[in-house]
């Protein structure tokens, strides 16, 4: 034998270590969206993916980035803001996912009437039912601090709802690079 | 006869998919649930839904005007 036993047991736990790091960068049956829209329409098919996704087994995250975030603010909420441009970033923003455009064919905020009239007919949950809807299904909602803090929001403004946090890209491709499936929405 | 039965007519895509994983949830290993739904894209969404998890469809039948499948739950 060329090996003595301190070096085999010392091999043997090299191995254990490699075979822990391997687990814990395993992959998972993950999806992963990335919400950089407001619009009332992409938050729908995000959110209609995030729940089904949920049902199916998959382990969901959201990452609210940039103009995403505005879907998540409370209605009433009135923060005290700093700075003029941020204060005009608020007030112009959609406060919450009852203020948003559509994509296309928002007519001066008709479009999100009439997308909501339809939905309502065709019995096809709302956006605020669908956000309700993941937060049960233990979908995990993640807000891109960095643009959220440029954009002028904050953390008093946003919705309750479980699983929320606050966090980087590091955590987000984190989350990511364990899932087959991610979306930029 | 099933052990549950769950009504999701009228309801489209993801809703009968949701309220079905969670209603299979109460139920035992070997139990089966019987679905009644409108929705167009019932079929081909529980095929993969089942085929995800490892549970069985035993039976899809036409109603009049809805679709039924009866579903064996296989693993917890």
């Amino acid at each position: 034998m060329d090996l003595n036993m301190n070096e085999i047991s010392q091999k043997v736990s090299e191995l254990e270590k490699e075979i822990e790091s391997l687990k814990a960068n395993a992959q998972q049956d993950g999806v992963s969206l990335i919400v950089f829209s407001n619009s009332l329409d992409k938050l729908i098919a995000s959110l209609i993916i995030a729940t089904g996704a949920a049902a199916n087994g998959f382990n969901v995250c959201l990452f609210f980035t940039f103009w995403g975030i505005s879907a998540l603010r409370k209605d009433s909420a009135k923060v005290k803001k700093t700075g003029l441009l941020t204060q005009m970033f608020g007030w112009m923003l959609p406060k919450g996912s009852n203020q948003l455009p559509t994509s296309q064919m928002n007519f001066m905020g008709i479009g999100p009437v009439l997308i909501k009239k339809i939905m309502k007919d065709k019995q096809i949950s709302s956006l605020e039912e669908l956000i309700e809807t993941a937060g049960d299904l233990g979908v995990n909602f993640k807000i891109c601090e960095m643009s959220m803090d440029l954009l002028g929001m904050k953390a008093e403004e946003m919705i309750n709802i479980p699983n929320l946090e606050y966090v980087g890209v590091s955590s987000f491709l984190n989350i990511a690079s364990k899932g087959k499936v991610s979306l930029f929405i | 006869m099933s052990d549950l039965v769950l009504d999701v007519k009228g309801i489209k895509c993801p809703q009968p998919i949701i309220k079905l994983s969670q209603a299979m949830k109460t139920l035992k290993v070997g139990q089966t649930i019987e679905v009644h739904a409108t929705d167009p894209v019932f079929k081909p969404d529980i095929e993969a839904w089942t085929s995800r998890f490892g549970h069985k469809i035993k039976e899809f039948k036409q109603a009049n005007g809805y679709v039924v499948a009866i579903i064996q739950k296989m693993k917890d």
